[in-house]
């Protein structure tokens, strides 16, 4: 059986959970499923949220606050938000300063911008505040490779929007601006609250710092820096709407407004490229039946990649879902009613991640909305690409299972690869890619999107992307390599591949043709490639074993291989292979 | 609710807002604690404001420094 493609970066939330520790105590998952109530509320309540006993954290993040007013009580309003997600936070707070002179520099996880613009209406325009700001952005960039995420102060639309637009038009890698229009829109005069500046040092009111920790902690943070979610997995009875099947029959059960809603939230996820499954208790055909039947339900039986429906555990099914759609038991979100089938997949899978679907659905809806690594900025274009792939991917097998050589699979399918060279425009997928591959991450470098940029501007340093293609699908950007020249050597200190790249034969010909596009004229020196062990690379590291023969040291983080390592096979005459150079 | 109640209250949010594990004594005043600085009286009015549903002024936020004037200002408010 192929394994699924696994991430070894847990997205903080939700630690993993052993057995024999645990025997007396509940799954510390279980435990936090009870704060979505207070946590997930349209308008969370500090007294509540002050109550909820926020204990220990697997990971603690550092997060420089580069400030001019005070950001304490949106701090202490993160610490619970940020449990849930099983972190805890350490605020490394800059002096107030309106001209943002960055100053001493410890390391940090994410730098936070947290700007009261009021403080220059006065003085400068809503364009010139917007062009300065995105320069003290740059300026910090040249200091830091860390994420940056810019919380855009909501009291100014014209400068809000200013600066939102600015950062659009020319971006600075590896920032996040984080937009307040929803949260002025829902607290209106409650925005502000003059009465607690003298105390508090802000003028933000109580509810709102409160709905900006949110945002930090449960979204803008966990984009910055962990890995996004790929899927969800979804219950049926009284999680995507009210009632039993079995009992109600398809025209008994209710969708409730609420139900209304989640539905529809699902269906956006599933368009921007989240992959939706359906694992519950029921006979297939009944559901099928259902899903023809209503016509009023926003979901449809085909929006579901992966379908587990029978009486077998539910553990079980989602270990088939992440196996059938290629990814990793961490990178799905399980949602369910039953806290009883939530502890058995916390027990079955350690890594899981869980929701519960509350009885009211807008609650469910928003806790899927805020967990950590549902949210992502901008462009969903790769993840788009992703889901698309997948539906082809089974006629792929059903090809390789016919198909007599490979010469037959690679002509049926009629592959295309492109290479680009230092492709500025692809930097935030290789981001990805570098930090979400795990089976074909060679080093495990796992670069950010700043440091990847700088990359571009050494010289002697090279980014290949990998664009894969067939007459079923466009698999988008699958692979990266990052190498250098050295002195004696040409070093591959990365390479990236995509899983969904993966078992088609193709690795030799993409690794050797990216060097080529590289360096197309060979400078007649070795070739090394740099590797890690890591807990789910070993596809990786059995290839380079495979290529470097007698060069292999399963120890040795820097392994030779012969620049001529790729056997010229007849069949890779059948691909089309292309450079488009864009460095030049 | 009467004034025992808001006084119980009252020491049951200092305990959790000042992170003293149980409700405070009803003699908790701020000048004696240390952990009640300036960065942990804005927990404290905000859990109070929010606990009891009231609003306090600017001008009285510095002064509610101890159990007994939290509970005789709430005691007014509610």
């Amino acid at each position: 059986m192929k394994m699924p493609c696994e991430k070894s970066a847990p997205l903080g939330s939700q630690e993993p959970f052993t057995p024999e520790a645990g025997a007396s105590r509940l799954d510390p998952r279980l435990e936090r499923v009870e704060w979505q109530r207070v946590l997930f509320a349209e308008q969370p309540r500090r007294w509540e949220l002050m109550k909820l006993p926020v204990g220990r954290c697997s990971r603690t993040l550092h997060l420089r606050i580069h400030r001019n007013h005070g950001f304490e009580s949106t701090a202490s309003a993160m610490s619970p938000f940020l449990a849930w997600g099983n972190w805890r936070a350490e605020f490394i707070y800059s002096d107030y300063d309106d001209s943002l002179n960055f100053g001493a520099r410890e390391p940090a996880e994410a730098e936070v911008i947290w700007l009261d613009y009021s403080r220059y209406i006065s003085r400068i325009s809503a364009s010139e505040f917007a062009a300065w700001l995105r320069q003290r952005m740059l300026a910090l960039r040249q200091l830091t490779d860390s994420p940056i995420v810019l919380v855009n102060w909501p009291e100014h639309p014209a400068y809000s929007h200013a600066v939102q637009q600015t950062l659009e038009e020319h971006p600075v890698s590896g920032l996040i601006v984080g937009s307040l229009d929803s949260i002025r829109a829902h607290l209106e005069a409650r925005l502000l609250d003059a009465r607690i500046l003298p105390v508090s040092g802000t003028r933000l009111s109580d509810a709102a710092s409160i709905l900006i920790a949110r945002e930090l902690a449960c979204r803008w943070i966990p984009a910055a820096i962990a890995p996004r979610l790929k899927a969800v997995a979804l219950d049926l009875d009284d999680t995507l709407f009210a009632g039993v099947l079995g009992e109600d029959g398809p025209e008994g059960v209710i969708l409730t407004p609420g139900h209304h809603s989640l539905q529809e939230y699902l269906l956006e996820l599933r368009r921007g490229g989240f992959f939706l499954a359906l694992v519950s208790r029921n006979n297939e055909s009944d559901v099928q039946q259902l899903f023809s039947q209503r016509n009023d339900f926003p979901l449809r039986w085909e929006d579901f990649s992966a379908r587990q429906i029978h009486w077998g555990s539910k553990a079980e099914s989602l270990a088939n879902v992440a196996q059938v759609l290629r990814i990793g038991m961490d990178a799905i979100l399980y949602v369910d009613d039953n806290p009883g089938e939530l502890a058995s997949v916390a027990r079955a899978h350690p890594g899981s991640r869980l929701a519960h679907a509350a009885g009211d659905a807008l609650l469910t809806r928003r806790v899927l909305e805020y967990f950590p690594g549902m949210w992502a900025r901008g462009d969903a274009g790769a993840d788009v690409v992703r889901v698309q792939d997948l539906a082809a991917n089974q006629e792929r097998q059903e090809i390789l299972s016919q198909a007599m050589s490979q010469a037959d699979y690679f002509r049926s399918l009629r592959i295309s690869l492109v290479f680009r060279v230092n492709h500025r425009a692809g930097l935030k997928r290789v981001h990805e890619l570098s930090r979400k591959t795990n089976q074909f991450n060679l080093a495990l470098k796992r670069f950010n999107e700043a440091e990847i940029e700088r990359r571009l501007q050494f010289p002697d340093s090279r980014l290949i992307t990998i664009q894969l293609t067939d007459r079923l699908s466009d698999s988008g950007v699958i692979g990266a390599l990052f190498a250098r020249e050295e002195a004696e050597a040409i070093v591959v200190e990365e390479l990236c591949i995509s899983c969904r790249a993966l078992g088609r034969g193709l690795e030799d010909i993409m690794v050797a043709k990216a060097l080529d596009a590289a360096w197309p004229k060979w400078p007649g020196k070795k070739l090394v490639f740099e590797q890690a062990t890591g807990p789910r690379n070993e596809p990786a590291r059995q290839w380079l074993c495979r290529i470097a023969g007698d060069g292999w040291d399963s120890t040795g983080n820097r392994i030779p291989v012969p620049p001529n390592f790729m056997d010229n096979r007849p069949e890779y005459a059948l691909l089309d292979v292309r450079t488009e150079r864009t460095d030049e | 609710m009467n004034s025992i109640d808001i006084e119980e209250a009252v020491c049951e949010v200092l305990g959790v807002a000042l992170e003293q594990g149980r409700p405070v004594d009803p003699s908790f005043c701020r000048e004696e604690q240390a952990a009640w600085d300036s960065l942990k009286h804005i927990q404290v009015i905000f859990a109070l404001e929010d606990r009891f549903n009231v609003r306090f002024s600017e001008a009285e936020m510095p002064e509610l420094d101890s159990v007994g004037k939290i509970t005789r200002r709430v005691s007014e408010l509610l």
